[in-house]
């Protein structure tokens, strides 16, 4: 298996980068140059000196804040995206693999979804229970396993005419077990690549909540960065920039291991390389 | 179950198109295709039968039919003295033990992820065959061995891309027989295969079949190796059955038309061999709307004028050879014709 990860640049990188980004959040305590909720006295200080990446409009330090809103991003994205993840594979993969009623059935529902509009459905929720990190990963969650669903939905309906499933129902395997053990695994490629997007379209989304005072105030978090800098953007470039950038490296690490796993996990293009 | 004959009386499958409805919203009646159309035949236990016909005359899909991956539309097919329908409700284990099938292309009959030991291993462990590990491997080691692929340990760790597809169909039989199934059905088991291989692999099947008192029922297009495995042969057109009876009899007196047309279009090595071909014009018609009569009197050489009207029964030619063609009782005209 580490040979494999070795031989994936895609993936080496990706997960390389990773680890330093989770090395970050865990460590954000040791590695913190100063108290991220303290308000210093030097306001939007310039990158540099005893300030490495300068202070926000309220004298926080923006290299300390960073440390500690990786913690927010990585566990809303990743948990939003995991939820997401199961439903969208267990729901489409039951309407994709037994067909028939139930797919018309699933399909509606997912329909139905498709046509909620996601983001005021959250903040509604958010609004009405309160918005705390765990109710905000849960109707993240539960408002994004409809692409999940399509994708893996799409996906068993092809691998259900493949031999091999059928040979495997001539075999005596029961439905339930051909599902789970032949159907998900052998589909769930594109569901990997589709969840790294999500993890980082969860990451967005919590940092859009934030912006419009729905985020946790209790927690630092990028996208709270982010829109704070962005009344500051001609005096004080750094605050959006650096926390932007942030996003940008921990979504792209996703994406890169999400890209790789896909090359790495399935045969076909493995034998290819 | 000692009984392993197949009996298949008047099936019929048919599948409904989509969206040929004709105007109307509701009420519309949808056309169907009739893949299967009223076939009976009987399989004696522990016989080779071979069923040639041309693409898309439904004999893969009778193939599903005996396995239950397709339901028939009507009709009856009884395994041993049970009827499948029954025997799958009672206990689908069971049915799955005494009915096995090969399929046609063995790069995509196993998960691509699973390795050689791991395919066959599940196969013991669903049917509980074998005790132990231990006794499991034996098993899976001396199969490995009875189908060629020696050494053993070689193949187990592999997964299906590695190997090529004359091991990979042997492994695909191995598995079907590994629950010693009364009968296998085997849908265009070579037609993928390097031309080089088939021999080893049908040969290979034959065997097995044999020793195991195994009725094979062998799906081909191919008319040579069918002769070469078959006691007996059934040729299909268009969802029906149009000659049967005993390998030599029906290749060497063939008495319908479209075999003779398949037996005179069949390649031979021998270059001497002076044989006139018979050609037969145009696609075969759609199983949609076949129209009364002969379903291939359109194409037919030797069409009558009642063959487009009534649909000719089965004849006996010999008690092991049948026909259905209008022309066996013509048999003059049939003599002036070839003149």
């Amino acid at each position: 298996m580490l040979l494999k990860i070795n031989d994936n640049k895609q993936l080496r990188n990706g997960i390389i980068l990773l680890l330093f980004i989770l090395v970050v959040a865990v460590m954000a305590p040791v590695f913190a140059t100063h108290d991220p909720f303290k308000l210093n006295d030097d306001i939007l200080a310039r990158p540099g000196g005893t300030y490495i990446l300068g202070t926000d409009g309220l004298g926080r330090d923006v290299f300390s804040e960073i440390l500690y809103g990786a913690r927010t991003s990585i566990l809303v994205g990743v948990i939003a995206a995991v939820i997401s993840a199961v439903i969208g594979i267990i729901i489409g993969g039951l309407a994709g693999y037994l067909g028939g009623k139930t797919d018309m059935i699933v399909s509606e529902i997912i329909n139905i979804f498709l046509m909620l509009p996601t983001f005021f459905l959250i903040l509604i929720v958010v609004a009405l229970f309160g918005s705390n990190l765990f109710n905000m990963m849960i109707i993240i969650g539960l408002t994004t396993w409809t692409s999940n669903a399509k994708l893996m939905r799409a996906q068993a309906l092809s691998l259900r005419e493949r031999t091999f499933i059928k040979a495997q129902t001539t075999l005596g395997k029961s439905r339930g077990r051909i599902l789970i053990e032949h159907i998900i695994p052998n589909g769930i490629f594109p569901i990997i690549a589709n969840t790294t997007m999500n993890i980082s379209q969860a990451i967005l989304l919590e940092s859009s909540l934030s912006f419009l005072g729905l985020g946790d105030p209790n927690l630092i978090s990028w996208g709270q960065m982010v829109f704070h800098g962005k009344s500051y953007l001609a005096n004080g470039w750094w605050v959006s920039t650096f926390s932007g950038l942030a996003i940008v490296i921990t979504v792209l690490a996703f994406y890169l291991i999400g890209d790789g796993l896909n090359n790495t996990l399935n045969p076909k293009l493995q034998a290819k390389r | 179950m000692d009984n392993c004959s197949i009996r298949v009386k008047n099936v019929y499958k048919y599948f409904e198109q989509k969206g040929s409805g004709s105007g109307k919203l509701l009420f519309s009646e949808k056309k169907k295709v009739k893949a299967v159309d009223g076939i009976s035949l009987e399989v004696r236990p522990g016989e080779i039968t071979g069923i040639i016909g041309e693409s898309g005359c439904g004999k893969s899909t009778f193939g599903k039919l005996l396995i239950k991956l397709e339901d028939v539309t009507s009709g009856q097919i009884i395994v041993g003295d049970r009827e499948i329908n029954e025997f799958y409700k009672n206990d689908k284990l069971q049915f799955r033990r005494n009915v096995q099938m090969v399929f046609q292309n063995p790069f995509d009959t196993f998960d691509p992820r699973y390795t050689i030991k791991k395919i066959l291993m599940e196969v013991l462990d669903i049917h509980h065959i074998g005790n132990t590990k231990e006794e499991k491997m034996e098993i899976i080691t001396k199969g490995l061995e009875s189908v060629e692929l020696k050494p053993a340990e070689d193949y187990m760790d592999r997964r299906p891309h590695e190997l090529s597809g004359g091991q990979l169909q042997r492994v695909s039989i191995l598995r079907a027989m590994l629950l010693k199934p009364k009968v296998l059905i085997s849908d265009e088991p070579v037609s993928m295969l390097d031309v080089s291989v088939r021999a080893d692999v049908i040969k290979m099947l034959q065997n097995l079949a044999r020793e195991n008192g195994t009725t094979l029922l062998f799906i081909s297009h191919d008319i040579n190796t069918v002769r070469y495995i078959s006691d007996r042969v059934i040729v299909m057109y268009l969802g029906r059955i149009v000659e049967e009876g005993i390998t030599d009899e029906v290749l060497h007196n063939p008495q319908h038309p479209y075999t003779k047309a398949l037996i005179s279009n069949c390649s031979s090595i021998d270059v001497f061999e002076k044989k006139e071909k018979i050609k037969v014009d145009g696609e075969p018609p759609s199983p949609i709307d076949n129209g009364p009569g002969c379903y291939f009197a359109p194409r037919c050489p030797f069409a009558a004028g009642k063959c487009a009207q009534t649909y000719p029964d089965m004849q006996k030619i010999s008690d092991t050879h049948k026909a259905s063609c209008h022309l066996l009782n013509e048999k003059e005209d049939e003599q002036e014709i070839k003149n």
